[in-house]
């Protein structure tokens, strides 16, 4: 996970290292960018992590960016390198996650079509779109030689995008009152995405055919803005928190370097009052970036401690109480951290219900229903999972959750602190 | 002969902007309201630049005194907006905000200032120096970013972990991702559960720890 977390921020690095003059500013846009996906989240995860965006769906956005960067500033034999790098990466970010990977396949497509536009190459922004296809094709082809070596079948379709369907469940017609609409950090997102896209399509257009190098800076801009765009979209589909632009906010801080950069270029080429309001412009961009990343210097080094808040106690009492409550090593264990009490009980097989926290509609609730139903073993039920069970869609499930409980197994045993239930078979009296 | 009318580009990117932030209100569909906004802005942004050169109507140009004025207010929008992005969790109930607790010390300003003068200072020299020291402190810095996710930290009690590690687990027991499972999070267990098999020994010796 270390590797995986350096490996992004030193892509942002990367970034940030090639599109700054100024190099301190390169350096503290870096320090700024760690405050949202690191500090700020871990808090509102309430001292956790959130793997699920750090950095599982932000390193291959990072690093396919880093490409694209370092493809704009190359020369043209290293260009048709980075070209072919970019869609096997892309090929790659497509099975690693399905939704982050087509918006860096899109994006990235759409980088080079304009690009190849803008240096009348037009035969390339075909073979560019024609990569979408190859690189889905790539993708699907390898995740097949996965299953196939594995287990001698092929993947559905329908399997590789079950997740999708399950994020997309009501995403598509989430509506809300109008009383809701507030200015917010959503609407904000949206300005900057706009304002950067308004620049740079200005400049591309006042560029085109020209294939000078300002004009592949703004390309750039596009791309960043079309990403922000495009994982935002994404991020929709939690549905929970439809106005959390936590996953994308970091990206805001490369649009304000990429800012500070058009800002410079403009002050070489003005004088006068016009300078001077450049000269405003880019120092309060650098200002806001000093603040995000004072915030995060003064506030990253109590990060460690606050993720170990309430493990001491914890750990001992959860684990202590399965352990000496268990009659055999195979019991199903319904709780949030179930993987993570499999390890430390020294079990490398995961339970077969999936994990509570991917409980998003009734069918999943019901298959697991099913499955303590059929399954002839105890279970450990935490309090997260409880009253997921007993509270979903008005309780639906509850009644049929306590009758198979009362027909199995004997009550249950719950924990001194209330958080944990364990369900015996009625055999074992 | 009409004369061409002469529009400042950021005059139409505020027209622009006005246009397109009418879904917003209007739609009330999240996912719609916000691809609207964005699509409808490029159109009038591309009919503008395009269609005003084609016509000879319009020509809009860069410059102008009040012309960064939108860049500023969305600087200082942005700004403020930080005082809402962790509030908002979907009751629209004001909370509190973690970023306004944060940058609410003194040690936050210091650096902040520090920062500032240290950018506004080096901006007057390029020493070949200055790079290294900051390609230094930057992969320093990276490094205990990355020290954060250390396993061990992450194993605490954690609402995610479970999410992320549960189809690793389900690989190493021999099943098959979108075979014999359902798996969320794509394909990345393909990769990971032969790392965790290789480490898997270490592993449960750093938990039982």
């Amino acid at each position: 996970m270390c590797v995986l977390v350096f490996i992004t921020f030193g892509s942002i690095f990367y970034i940030l290292y090639k599109i700054c003059n100024n190099k301190v500013i390169a350096l503290v846009a870096l320090v700024a960018s760690v405050y949202y996906p690191v500090i700020f989240m871990i808090k509102q995860m309430g001292h956790g992590y959130y793997l699920q965006y750090v950095p599982h769906r932000m390193i291959f956005p990072c690093v396919i960016s880093a490409a694209v960067v370092s493809f704009a500033g190359s020369s043209i034999e290293k260009k048709k390198f980075i070209y072919m790098l970019i869609q096997l990466l892309n090929m790659f970010s497509i099975l690693w996650n399905i939704e982050t990977g087509l918006i860096c396949t899109v994006g990235t497509t759409a980088f080079f079509v304009v690009y190849y536009w803008l240096h009348k190459q037009s035969g390339y922004c075909f073979v560019s779109m024609g990569m979408v296809f190859v690189d889905l094709f790539g993708s699907w082809v390898i995740t097949n030689l996965f299953t196939l070596t594995r287990a001698h079948k092929l993947t559905s379709i329908n399997a590789m995008f079950f997740g999708q369907k399950q994020f997309a469940g009501g995403f598509l017609s989430m509506e809300r009152p109008f009383s809701k609409v507030q200015i917010s950090c959503w609407f904000i997102l949206i300005l900057f995405v706009e304002v950067t896209l308004a620049r740079a399509v200005y400049q591309i257009y006042c560029n085109r055919g020209k294939g000078n190098v300002l004009a592949d800076k703004y390309v750039v801009q596009v791309y960043v803005a079309f990403l922000i765009f495009g994982l935002q979209t994404y991020a929709l589909f939690k549905n929970s928190h439809p106005y959390n632009v936590t996953p994308v906010i970091y990206w805001l801080v490369i649009i304000m370097v990429l800012w500070v950069q058009n800002a410079d270029d403009a002050i070489k080429k003005n004088a006068g009052k016009l300078r001077n309001l450049f000269y405003v412009k880019k120092w309060l961009v650098v200002a806001v970036i000093s603040i995000i990343s004072g915030t995060c210097v003064a506030n990253i080094f109590l990060c460690k401690e606050t993720c170990y808040k309430n493990v001491d106690g914890y750990l001992p009492e959860t684990l202590g109480f399965i352990e000496s409550h268990m009659r055999e090593s195979d019991i199903e264990l319904l709780m949030i951290n179930s993987t993570y009490m499999y390890c430390l009980m020294g079990q490398s097989t995961a339970g077969r219900c999936e994990s509570c926290v991917d409980w998003f509609e009734g069918e999943q609730i019901q298959k697991v229903l099913e499955r303590l139903d059929r399954a002839e073993k105890d279970f450990v039920i935490d309090s997260y999972a409880y009253s997921l069970i007993t509270t979903y869609d008005n309780g639906q499930y509850k009644e049929v959750f306590e009758n198979m409980t009362q027909r199995k197994f004997e009550p249950p045993i719950v924990s001194d602190n209330g958080n944990l239930r364990l369900y015996s078979l009625r055999r074992y009296y | 002969m009409h004369k061409k009318i002469e529009v400042n580009l950021q005059t139409v990117s505020l027209f622009a902007i006005c246009v397109s932030i009418v879904p917003i209100a209007c739609i009330r569909y999240v996912f719609w309201e916000y691809v609207t906004a964005v699509v409808l802005f490029l159109i009038i942004m591309l009919v503008m630049l395009w269609g005003g050169e084609k016509t000879g109507i319009v020509k809009i140009k860069d410059t102008g005194f009040l012309s960064e004025a939108v860049y500023i207010i969305v600087i200082i929008a942005g700004f403020v907006s930080f005082y809402y992005t962790d509030v908002y969790d979907g009751t629209g109930i004001v909370r509190g905000s973690y970023f306004i607790s944060d940058i609410a010390n003194r040690k936050s300003i210091i650096w902040a200032l520090a920062f500032c003068i240290m950018a506004c200072i080096v901006s007057k020299f390029h020493i070949k120096i200055i790079n290294l020291a900051v390609v230094f402190c930057g992969l320093g810095f990276i490094m205990y970013v990355a020290s954060i996710f250390y396993t061990e930290n992450i194993a605490a009690y954690d609402l995610h972990y479970d999410a992320y590690f549960y189809p690793v687990c389900r690989m190493m027991d021999g099943e098959n991702s979108y075979i014999d499972f359902h798996n969320i999070y794509g394909g990345m267990v393909f990769f990971w559960h032969h790392f965790y098999m290789a480490v898997v020994k270490i592993l449960f010796e750093t938990f039982r720890e």
